[in-house]
């Protein structure tokens, strides 16, 4: 599946690189899985201030 | 005579180029008789340019002479990184595809080194593209840690600061991007210190991912860190990115009293999963500061656990977008785990790039409420003790443990919140050096500094045995 997605893209992957970027890929799915089960109000409130503060770092 | 030279620092030789009591020809000398020495096995530089170094040596000497000494950095021999412009000289990003490169101006940091009489003596070893944390460059060998050669540097900036450790140069320039300053700075020993996001041009360093690269200073003491600050910080227009931030003469205002200061101590993300030695050393060195007149609160900052999900999203997105073209029709010319990264990128949705941004807002607003409590915020550098080169896997207290993704676990946070962070020497563990991270307010450089001086008088920088 990763090997076809990817030629669509135009990146040649062989099944054994597919492999290793699925499991870097779930990996990073894990990291972050309880931050997806938030709540829907409180994605509402966060993509709210990404749009209204930008991403600047620091200001 | 000349490894004495060497081995000093740049706060110790200001004074004595000043007043014509050294010659930049004989420091330069010295240093490039060490380079020929040790860098063989320790393969910091990728390219020495020693008839050039002495040349401007030469003119720097001349200079002085005639009574124009332009500052605390004239005719003092640096290596950068080689991954800043230099007019009509190659500069190879530790890459194959850009090996032939040859920029037809100077990176901003690089324009200042040189008005400020920098000498350069060649450019250092990095993790290609500066993408990733071992600096076991594919192109041109693998850098060796001064302390081990059989173990890593560090990375990216793993060159910068084998090189600044084993004395083959005075001082360098790393870029950070997940901790590529902090990283090797604390395997190998040495200061690096990540300034705030803006505070520093990157106006021709080649990007790894623009939202969170950072150029900052590499060397053997926060003096001298100090010293290279002043040189190169300050607002730049030809970088979107850099701030119009007060003035600060880092190296004149150090102070090493830090009674009364707050260290603010965070458990749960940066002593959590960290090697028993390492969170000993830096407990010990907490203790060290407390005794030293600072004290100690226990701050939370919830979202760092979302940290190593933003960072590898944000910068294998935005590297996927520097490298889109190259890695479709030239995937051969990367190396095995830097065309890896950049293909998995290529799977990422715009969806977790958003989740990514919005993770570094609520990071931001956590650290904004910790420093309500506390002055500073110190921890560990790496989690784990330093590996072997090639080494992909280790253990971590007899918890398995991947090098990449483990290496910059508790650096990454000052990049994705683009506060200022420091990496100072503070112990040993198996015999390698232990990093103590000192992360404070955005652009409170002169604060983490000082604490870094404070600690730094009680645990001074330790030379490695070649």
């Amino acid at each position: 599946m990763i090997q076809q997605i990817l030629a669509q893209k135009g990146i040649i992957v062989s099944p054994e690189e597919a492999e290793e970027i699925l499991g870097f890929l779930k990996n990073l799915e894990n990291l972050k899985a309880d931050f997806d089960a938030r709540s829907d109000s409180t994605k509402d409130i966060l993509l709210t201030q990404v749009a209204e503060r930008g991403f600047e770092h620091v200001r | 005579m000349s490894d004495e030279l060497a081995l000093k620092t740049i706060a110790e030789l200001h004074p004595l180029l000043e007043k014509k009591q050294l010659s930049p020809v004989e420091l330069t000398e010295s240093v490039l008789k060490r380079v020929e020495r040790y860098d063989g096995t320790i393969n910091s530089y990728i390219s020495k340019s020693a008839e050039a170094a002495l040349a401007a040596a030469r003119q720097a000497e001349a200079e002085i002479q005639a009574g124009n000494y332009r500052g605390k950095l004239h005719g003092i021999p640096l290596a950068l990184k080689d991954i800043f412009d230099f007019k009509n000289e190659t500069v190879t990003i530790g890459s194959k595809i850009h090996r032939n490169y040859v920029p037809n101006q100077d990176a901003t940091v690089v324009e200042r080194l040189k008005h400020a009489g920098a000498i350069f003596t060649g450019k250092l070893n990095l993790h290609e593209y500066a993408c990733g944390g071992t600096t076991n460059n594919e192109h041109y060998g693998p850098c060796r840690n001064p302390w081990n050669t059989n173990k890593i540097p560090g990375g990216s900036s793993g060159g910068s600061a084998a090189a600044v450790a084993a004395s083959l140069t005075f001082a360098s320039l790393g870029t950070d991007t997940a901790g590529s300053i902090r990283i090797p700075s604390a395997a190998c020993g040495t200061v690096g210190i990540k300034p705030t996001y803006g505070l520093v041009s990157k106006y021709g360093c080649f990007p790894l991912a623009w939202s969170l690269d950072h150029v900052g200073p590499i060397t053997r003491s926060v003096e001298d860190a100090a010293i290279m600050l002043d040189a190169i910080a300050g607002y730049d227009a030809k970088d979107p990115n850099s701030v119009q931030a007060p003035k600060v003469s880092y190296y004149e205002q150090l102070n090493a009293d830090i009674r009364g200061k707050v260290i603010g101590i965070e458990e749960d993300f940066y002593f959590h999963l960290v090697d028993d030695q390492i969170s000993q050393a830096v407990k010990n060195s907490i203790q060290k500061l407390e005794q030293l007149g600072a004290k100690v609160e226990i701050v939370k900052i919830p979202h760092l656990k979302y940290a190593k999900f933003a960072e590898f999203i944000t910068f294998a997105s935005e590297a996927g977008v520097i490298h889109r073209e190259n890695i479709r029709k030239r995937p051969e010319d990367f190396g095995t785990d830097v065309r890896m990264i950049l293909r998995a990128s290529a799977m990422f949705s715009a969806a977790d790039y958003l989740q990514a941004q919005q993770i570094r807002l609520l990071m931001k607003e956590d650290f904004l409420k910790a420093f309500q409590k506390a002055d500073v915020i110190v921890a560990p550098t790496l989690p784990l003790k330093t590996p072997d080169i090639g080494q992909q896997m280790t253990d971590i207290n007899g918890t398995p443990s991947n090098v990449d993704e483990d290496i910059l676990r508790l650096t990454c946070p000052a990049n994705l919140t683009g506060l200022p962070a420091v990496s100072v020497p503070c112990g040993f563990a198996d015999g390698m050096p232990v990093g103590l991270q000192i992360i404070g307010k955005a652009f409170a450089e002169l604060e983490i500094l000082n604490v870094a001086y404070a600690f730094e008088q009680i645990h001074p920088f330790i030379h490695p045995e070649l």
